[in-house]
């Protein structure tokens, strides 16, 4: 029996190697069974947050960005999000390939079934108002880097072009204000002039309510507002009226 | 020592774990089919071939619990030898000890020519035979390894399947191309009577 295979039972012998026990190798395969499931329901959550972000993006302001509805969409997306959404969905597809029978199935299989699951997790996690609740609660805790983290705020953050979002530090009491001091996402101190400025909807204004502005920057620091509206689009679905846009100002 | 050849190898992998006669004739069944199988998808050297054979029996024996009898024994003990043979390539990219043409000859090819391409054997010279072992060792490995599994190896779609880990359409498209590159390298090869 001089050949390899003596060779090698001769060393297990000696090496007193030992086959692994049972339970390693089912805990390692629950493993990868337990890294789909959560790959899955995190890019579930991810995409319940796409969801509420697309919600949020007001189409009726697209005429102000002298742009197009699908232009607007376009860079109105939150871009990182849908990335981190599809790196998880593509994680996700790496697990269930190392799962027992995985990869017998073709990649276009599995990224679509996967994106189908999530897909539908995510509609029901976004119907239960998740995201909304989080969004909140994030906001109270970090009110600047909120907006930041949560949408795709930069369109909204070109003050040469007249865009300018934030939130509002100190407002003119009265029924008819005409100047507010402003902060922007990146923490940049404004003096707002809003004496021509529509105010969407008649919403009261108050001082830490987060809004966006259409109208001109006067200097680096001043900035006269055309149209006022909330940052957030539920505070003003929650008035329960119907909003009419003004026409453009151009 | 006990007689197991009349176990197959499902009954014999159950048995080797606590038997190191059964893990002996499990090995030995093995040995020559997983050595030669290792040298044709490599082109390694034998002692290198054989240092991949014992790190993969070695790791074959420690994973026995992990064998699903779901999949053939057989497909099971060939994935390992090529992911064993895959990772040594890899790691050892920069100082490969590549076979001289007295090992490459070892390698039969025969399967080749009269599965898929269906010459008489009278007409396979040993220039032919040489021509065709050199299209093969610079084809790309993932049409190297599927031809070899296909026409050297015997192995149904299904097994080569479990084998590379791949979807069964995958292994399909494949070998339809590995053989429409071979074809396409024998017609620059002048070798038309393949073809």
């Amino acid at each position: 029996m001089n050949n390899i295979s003596q060779k090698i039972i001769n060393k297990i012998k000696k090496e007193q190697i030992k086959p692994l026990p049972k339970w390693r190798i089912l805990l390692k395969r629950a493993l990868i069974w337990v890294l789909f499931i959560f790959t899955l329901i995190i890019g579930a959550i991810f995409f319940s947050f796409i969801l509420f972000q697309i919600n949020e993006v007001d189409f009726r302001l697209y005429p102000y960005f002298n742009t197009s509805i699908p232009h607007f969409f376009i860079i109105s997306i939150p871009y990182l999000w849908i990335l981190i959404f599809f790196a998880l969905t593509y994680i996700s597809y790496i697990d269930f390939k190392h799962t027992g029978k995985g990869y017998k199935y073709p990649l276009i299989i599995i990224l679509g079934a996967n994106l189908i699951l999530s897909g539908i997790l995510g509609w029901g996690i976004y119907k239960s108002n998740f995201p909304d609740r989080v969004y909140s609660e994030f906001q109270h805790r970090y009110p600047m880097m909120t907006p930041r983290i949560f949408f795709h705020h930069r369109p909204w953050h070109q003050p040469d072009r007249g865009f300018l979002a934030g939130r509002i530090i100190e407002i003119d009491d009265g029924e008819n204000p005409e100047l507010m001091e402003f902060q922007d996402f990146y923490q940049k101190i404004w003096i707002i002039e809003m004496k021509q400025a529509k105010i969407m909807h008649k919403i009261k204004l108050e001082n830490g309510f987060e809004i966006k502005m259409i109208g001109r920057a006067t200097s680096p620091n001043t900035f006269k507002a055309y149209l006022i509206v909330p940052w957030h689009k539920n505070e003003f679905k929650m008035s329960g009226r119907t909003m009419k846009m003004p026409p453009p100002f151009y | 020592m006990q007689e197991y050849s009349h176990l197959t190898d499902e009954e014999l992998a159950e048995k080797a774990i606590s038997d190191s006669d059964a893990l002996y004739e499990l090995f030995h069944r093995y040995e020559k089919k997983l050595k030669n199988y290792i040298l044709k998808i490599s082109y390694l050297s034998v002692p290198c071939s054989e240092d991949i054979l014992q790190e993969t029996f070695i790791k074959i024996y420690k994973n026995l619990s992990a064998f699903e009898t779901s999949l053939k024994f057989s497909s099971w003990i060939y994935r390992v030898t090529h992911n064993e043979t895959i990772n040594y390539l890899r790691k050892n990219k920069k100082h490969l000890e590549i076979a001289s043409t007295e090992n490459e000859e070892q390698i039969d090819y025969l399967n080749l020519f009269k599965n898929s391409l269906e010459i008489e054997e009278k007409f396979i010279t040993r220039e032919i035979k040489t021509k065709v072992r050199e299209i093969i060792k610079n084809m790309p490995l993932k049409y190297r390894e599927v031809i070899i599994l296909k026409y050297i190896e015997d192995k149904s779609y299904d097994e080569i399947s479990d084998i590379l880990q791949k979807p069964i359409g995958t292994i399909s498209a494949l070998i339809y191309r590995a053989k429409k590159y071979f074809k396409q390298i024998a017609i620059k090869e002048n070798l038309h009577q393949l073809i």
